[in-house]
């Protein structure tokens, strides 16, 4: 495959167009880099896009009052290499702040991982890695938080059966059966790969804000390189979720609860194939979690953003490489969706199974253009037909609907992404999930948050 | 199973619509198994809805279709006539077809278009390029290389439509842009990052500012696959060979992106021009502008290509720093355009150079020929 970065080898002569004084280690962007050059060429794109005031060390009455309510940055880190990059990058920087400020830094880093190990069928446990992180980077002082990702499920209450009707009008129902079991085994009956994808990225950005929120983290950054921006720009126009592109991959404020997160990419303006040369420089490449579950080799068995990412992929070995600059820039010039705030018969609503804003009826759009009309039926015998097949159907009804004929069914309100996603479940047998109810959210994320602290070592 | 009744229908083959004929196939757009006569209906009630909600028609108008004699523009000829007939539209419907003068290709697609302006009586207008530009697509290629044949043939056929639209003393054409392209149009506009063109990627009324011609596309939402069953059941006659002059890389790539998802998830056309809908550039952060740059800009709004809305409102497209004279017509052709010379004519000009220069010395071609293609590039701001 081809890749931007050219690596040098040890007969090659050429100095580092930098210091002009080592001998170069690779070229990248058309310039001969050294090790210690290409290391501060990376940490600088992280440091050009976080000069805000509040990441700074502080003094007089800013420090004071910085004392009082430090600035916290929580790190999503996933273990792939390009979070392990940032936290380098992010450790560094820390590092510079305390050689330059008598060992002050300007803000605390909390890193949270999201364990995959059972999920995804990790090489390695991230417990069995935290003790090498932390010998990793000594020279700073980090909390490490660890969620299980069956904490999304804040209320055993808040699941609900889920159904999806042919006008695409979808239900909830309590579910008075003892639901006990966890996520895992709920997306177990996902219908289909790139539906559990789906629905994992919502679990995931959810458990990052809320980390933020109750470790009162004012800023969260994600190790995102432009390819991997790219592609979730791309995946969310292709799952039907191109409105929540300036709220979900580019940096953005999030209004969670009562509290404004900054959501931050330092590596946006870094290639791949940059962060995996820096992660071989400084010796992290060991530490990577991945997945051991054998990769899907036939499209057809594939999801949404497996195709992308070998899209991408193939752009970068046939000299289009530039296009994910381009997705990047585009995206980052994208705001609210804009031709529906004159429809004021209908306000913005929020979805109840992933959040975000729904700006367009989305049942209404489908129902327009997939309509479920019948032609007339003409002969006796189609009658007949109908006729049996009603009565199949009726005889099937009465099976099944006595069971939860008791449940309330209420209509929940769902995104067009979430349509699709839910969209192969049987009507029958509905989906389970856990339902938003921000009012309740809080209350129970403050309850899970006290039972954590008394938990921690 | 039974020796009696051989044909009797398992009540789950039964179309998934009326329950009371066998299905006969899968619908590519949400795998639902229906009869012929319940595909009919949905696929044409499907195209009469997308027709209403954006308004595009008014009774008495009389509508030019960009008749190609493939399978999309054929499907959309005989729809068209159906509809209008079922509900009372009141339009009067004319063929309009290009001849681009590609031998082998366009001899055979006319001659089923002219085939179809029997079956469906209706008018017919042939516009050839060789006519209107002293050139064929054919000596084009010959000249300027097979590489950029589709984006030459793309910014020549728009302005011939329009012309032959003109010529007919009609404002308004159809074209059977179909799903498949809008959803590979919004992709298109997300890779290259053509914001100027990324709010417009779904629109389906369009028409320039000040031009009388404007264009839509009923089959926004129709699925390509749908509109190939559909004339495979109505044994609609068209020309199914594709143009001899494949479309540029990049664009394949992503055909072929779209192709694997779409075999994944059905429905990801449609999710796709979704999102298009939504797609929306974010207000510009105020800068200072000096009163000149303000005037400059305010001029260049009113020479945009203006988007008319499915409510009917119109939208501006986005200031672009284009420096262009006054005035909106081409120096050379009178075309509506705004720089000086339309795209059009800088191209042909351009081919006419290199006609020139290939007479005289028959290595300059290549050198030519990418000559052009950095033309072009400069063009599509
Ligand atoms: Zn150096
Ligand atoms: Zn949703
Ligand atoms: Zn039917
Ligand atoms: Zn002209």
């Amino acid at each position: 495959m081809g890749s931007p970065i050219e690596y040098l080898d040890g007969s090659d002569s050429r100095l580092c167009s930098r210091c002009a004084t080592e001998k170069g280690v690779l070229i990248t962007r058309k310039e001969v880099f050294c090790k210690a050059c290409f290391i501060r060429f990376i940490r600088g794109k992280q440091r050009k896009q976080m000069q805000d005031e509040k990441y700074k060390v502080k003094y007089g009455k800013a420090k004071e009052l910085a004392a009082l309510n430090p600035t916290k940055i929580l790190l999503a880190l996933s273990m792939g290499i390009s979070s392990l990059v940032l936290f380098d990058v992010i450790a560094s920087l820390l590092q510079e702040q305390m050689e330059m400020h008598k060992g002050n830094t300007g803000f605390e880093l909390v890193v949270l991982n999201i364990d995959e190990y059972e999920l995804t069928s990790l090489n390695n446990s991230i417990q069995a890695v935290i003790p090498k992180l932390k010998s990793f980077f000594s020279y700073v002082d980090i909390s490490f938080k660890v969620l299980n990702i069956n904490s999304y499920i804040l209320d055993e209450t808040l699941i609900k059966r889920i159904r999806l009707y042919p006008d695409f009008h979808a239900t909830m129902t309590d579910s008075d059966k003892n639901v006990s079991s966890g996520l895992k085994d709920l997306l177990l009956s996902c219908p289909n790969k790139s539906s559990a994808e789906d629905l994992l990225t919502i679990v995931f950005d959810e458990l990052i804000l809320r980390t933020a929120y109750v470790e009162n983290c004012s800023t969260v950054v994600y190790g995102h390189n432009m390819t991997r921006i790219a592609n979730e720009i791309i995946a969310l126009t292709v799952k039907g979720r191109g409105s929540s592109i300036h709220e979900k991959v580019l940096d953005h404020v999030v209004h969670y609860q009562d509290k404004s997160i900054q959501i931050v990419y330092p590596l946006k303006d870094v290639l791949r194939a940059e962060v995996e040369a820096y992660c071989n420089l400084i010796g992290l490449s060991d530490l990577k979690l991945e997945s051991t579950k054998p990769k899907a080799t036939i499209n057809r068995n594939m999801t949404i953003r497996d195709l992308t990412t070998n899209y991408f992929n193939q752009l970068d070995a046939t000299g289009y490489a530039s296009t994910a600059s381009s997705v990047v820039k585009t995206g980052e010039k994208l705001g609210p969706p804009k031709n529906f705030e004159s429809s004021g018969s209908q306000s913005i609503t929020q979805c109840q199974v992933c959040g975000i804003d729904i700006h367009q009826n989305p049942q209404n759009w489908l129902k327009r253009i997939t309509v479920n009309e019948s032609a007339p039926l003409v002969t006796e015998e189609d009658e007949e037909y109908l006729k049996l097949y009603n009565e199949s159907k009726s005889a099937m009804a009465s099976l099944g609907e006595t069971e939860e004929s008791e449940a309330i069914t209420n209509p929940l309100g769902i995104c067009y992404g979430c349509i699709v996603t839910l969209s192969s479940i049987k009507a029958e047998d509905g989906f389970l999930w856990p339902i938003r109810n921000s009012a309740q959210e809080k209350e129970d994320i403050l309850n899970e948050y006290i039972l954590t602290e008394d938990e921690e070592e | 199973m039974t020796a009696e009744t051989p044909k009797k229908i398992k009540v789950s083959s039964l179309c998934e619509l009326c329950h009371g004929r066998k299905a006969v196939m899968k619908r590519p757009k949400n795998l639902q198994k229906l009869c012929k006569e319940c595909f009919y209906v949905v696929f044409e009630t499907e195209i009469h809805n997308t027709i209403t909600d954006a308004k595009l028609f008014q009774p008495g108008d009389r509508v030019a279709i960009g008749a190609s004699g493939g399978k999309d523009s054929t499907v959309l000829a005989s729809v068209l006539k159906t509809l209008n007939e079922r509900y009372n539209y009141g339009l009067e419907l004319v063929l309009l077809s290009i001849d681009e003068g590609i031998k082998g290709y366009r001899d055979d697609s006319l001659a089923t278009v002219k085939r179809n302006q029997k079956q469906y009586e209706m008018e017919l207008e042939i516009v050839s390029y060789k006519d209107l530009y002293n050139w064929s697509m054919d000596e084009i290629v010959s000249c300027a290389g097979i590489r950029s044949s589709c984006t030459y043939c793309g910014v020549l056929r728009r302005q011939a439509l329009d012309r032959g639209a003109a010529k007919l003393n009609i404002n308004h054409v159809v074209t059977g842009h179909n799903a498949d392209d809008m959803a590979e149009t919004v992709l298109m506009n997300l890779l290259r990052g053509d914001t100027g063109r990324l709010e417009k990627s779904t629109t389906i009324l369009t028409q320039s500012s000040g031009s009388p011609i404007k264009r839509s596309k009923p089959f926004k939402y129709t699925y390509q696959k749908e509109i190939v069953l559909y004339a495979h059941y109505k044994k609609l006659d068209y020309f199914s060979t594709e143009c001899t002059y494949a479309p540029e890389a990049f664009r394949g790539t992503t055909r072929e992106l779209l192709k694997a998802l779409e075999a994944v998830r059905p429905s990801c056309i449609m999710d796709i021009i979704y999102s298009g809908e939504h797609l929306a550039l974010a207000p510009k952060k105020p800068k200072k502008h000096n009163q000149q740059y303000k005037n400059k800009s305010k001029k260049v709004l009113e020479n945009q290509e203006q988007e008319i809305n499915p409510d009917g409102s119109v939208s501006l497209g986005r200031e672009k720093k284009i420096e262009f004279k006054d005035g909106n017509r081409c120096e050379k052709c009178g075309y509506l355009s705004s720089n000086k010379i339309c795209k059009a004519c800088m191209l042909l000009a351009g081919l006419e150079m290199n006609r020139a220069k290939v007479t005289i010395d028959g290595n300059t071609s290549v050198d030519g020929a990418a000559k052009l293609t950095k033309t072009l590039e400069q063009l599509s701001f």
